[in-house]
């Protein structure tokens, strides 16, 4: 991450080292270079927070789509075979989806469980639960549901990790931007109380100034806040998937080894 | 392979972070970019065309010390002219007086009469006790320029403290004339108001948007050198002044202003 917020120093410094460009859109720019040495550390924490975001935004957009694909190609796998050892074949191509870590952890307690029974062949195997004329039996039905549950804890933990840095930047970033602020507008009022004038043309231009630490942490912190609640309502939408998914293998293990 | 082991497998993230760190970094550095490329107007208002520049005089100094030399020369009040009485009327005339009757010797033995006792005063009424109307017409305000030959706070410059002669601007309706008082003492800081001559010296100048003073030139000349580069001096070495006001639309201001040296 240090390496890759380096480029835009680079850019900022040399933004802040080069000339004020001619026209009447550099009049922000000018703004900018013209501020306070805390006031660009300001405006430097609130780039860093906004890319920070931004990079988890679409990290998670990107991982979220390939995830839910994944999991419908999964789920179509699933009900379409009547083995689970064909499902476990495909589980390695679709290990985006949170769905192959509740059937896998459930496959191999299933398995567990069953290789713990009395030998009988292939009798003991679940990728072919209806092979042979007796049907193996699980031990204990609950202890499937455990590993599942367990399962579904950590791909949920996964789904919902740096989620919470967005909420942080979404909470901080108008602080830091209003902190810019206060003490802008401090130090503009001390130049005016310097100047002794009262004049609208010296007055403003500092308080523009100490504005565009505000103006900063508000786009800071704008897609943070939609971002995490979008996000958020996909992993509830993810979890209750999951606990979907978790029934219906119960009620396959219960139909078929119990 | 055990559940724990599957779980273990299971905690890692997907790869990709990294990649779209880079598309953010690179996000944003398009946005700076576009800031700065960008053609203006994006951030800022359009600014309105120029309006229609007419020169109006800001009165000076002779204005009096209630204006302070910015209000318009014409709004002063003046004392206008009374218009010419009625002619009078023929006065009636009167019949002749009554003969005096001739003074004669009282007869003696006749008593003096005495005089009748005067009669009481009545008090006047009280539509009856006002005072004696006035003629002509009241004085007023009007439009006529007159020289008054009063000196108050000026708004040019004088050697006799602070007075100006007068100064204009070439900007109907400028807004802000605390900027010009600013404007005004700054170059007094820069002028040398000492001279052995008198005289006045016209310098024209234009401020821009941001402050900075161009154009300076000797509009109407002394006839003196020396007062002249005077003048010309003080309004050069101020070189710069606060940024004209938001309130202005115009994006410079033309000012005459008066630099009026006394013995």
């Amino acid at each position: 991450m240090r390496t890759l917020v380096r480029p835009f120093f680079a850019l900022l410094q040399q933004e802040q080292g080069g000339a004020v460009p001619v026209g009447t859109n550099s009049s922000l720019l000018s703004l900018i270079i013209g501020s306070s040495p805390l006031s660009k550390a300001v405006l430097i924490s609130l780039a860093m927070l906004s890319i920070a975001s931004w990079a988890i935004i679409l990290y998670k957009l990107w991982v979220f789509r390939r995830s839910k694909r994944q999991s419908s190609s999964f789920l179509d796998v699933f009900r379409r075979s009547n083995k689970f050892s064909e499902v476990q074949a495909v589980c390695r191509s679709l290990g985006e989806s949170p769905l192959v870590g509740l059937f896998q952890a459930g496959y191999a307690e299933l398995t567990a469980q069953l290789r713990q029974s009395p030998p009988g062949g292939a009798l003991n195997d679940p990728a072919h639960p209806t092979a042979g004329g007796q049907r193996p039996t699980l031990k204990s039905l609950p202890a499937v549901d455990r590993a599942l549950m367990r399962a579904s804890v950590v791909e949920v933990n996964k789904l919902e990790k740096r989620i919470p840095f967005l909420a942080t930047t979404a909470s901080v970033a108008p602080f830091i931007g209003l902190f810019g602020t206060v003490v802008g507008i401090m130090m503009a009022f001390q130049g005016i109380g310097q100047t002794g004038s009262t004049n609208l043309g010296v007055v403003a231009p500092g308080i523009a100034d100490a504005l565009v630490a505000t103006a900063a942490g508000l786009v800071a912190a704008i897609p943070a806040v939609v971002a995490y609640n979008h996000l958020s309502n996909r992993v509830k939408l993810f979890a209750a998937e999951m606990d979907d998914f978790a029934m219906e293998f119960l009620n396959i293990a219960e139909r078929n080894f119990t | 392979m055990d559940v724990t082991d599957i779980l273990r497998d299971r905690m890692h993230e997907p790869d990709g972070l990294r990649r779209m760190a880079v598309v953010s970094v690179l996000v944003h550095g398009a946005v700076v970019a576009a800031l700065v490329v960008a053609p203006g107007g994006w951030l800022s208002q359009p600014e309105a065309p120029p309006k229609t520049v007419m020169t109006i005089s800001l009165g000076g100094g002779n204005g009096g010390p209630t204006s302070g030399g910015m209000t318009s020369i014409g709004g002063r009040a003046v004392q206008t002219q009374t218009p010419p009485e009625a002619p009078k009327r023929p006065e009636p005339i009167r019949p002749p007086a009554a003969r005096t009757p001739e003074m004669t010797v009282p007869l003696p033995g006749t008593v003096p009469r005495k005089p009748a006792p005067a009669a009481p005063v009545k008090q006047a009424p009280d539509d009856a006790r006002g005072t004696t109307p006035t003629k002509g017409a009241e004085p007023r305000e009007g439009s006529a320029i007159a020289e008054t030959g009063a000196r108050g706070q000026g708004f040019g410059l004088t050697t006799s403290g602070g007075a100006g002669s007068g100064s204009t601007i070439d900007v109907a309706d400028f807004c802000c004339p605390e900027y010009l008082i600013d404007m005004v003492n700054r170059i007094r800081g820069n002028w040398n108001a000492r001279a052995e001559v008198a005289g006045l010296v016209i310098v024209l100048f234009t401020i821009q948007r941001d402050g900075t003073l161009t154009g300076s030139s000797v509009e109407k000349t002394s006839n003196y050198t020396a007062l002249d580069i005077n003048a010309l001096r003080a309004v050069v070495a101020t070189r710069q002044l606060a940024p004209l006001p938001a309130a202005f639309p115009n994006p410079s201001l033309t000012v005459h202003l008066h630099f009026e040296y006394t013995r």
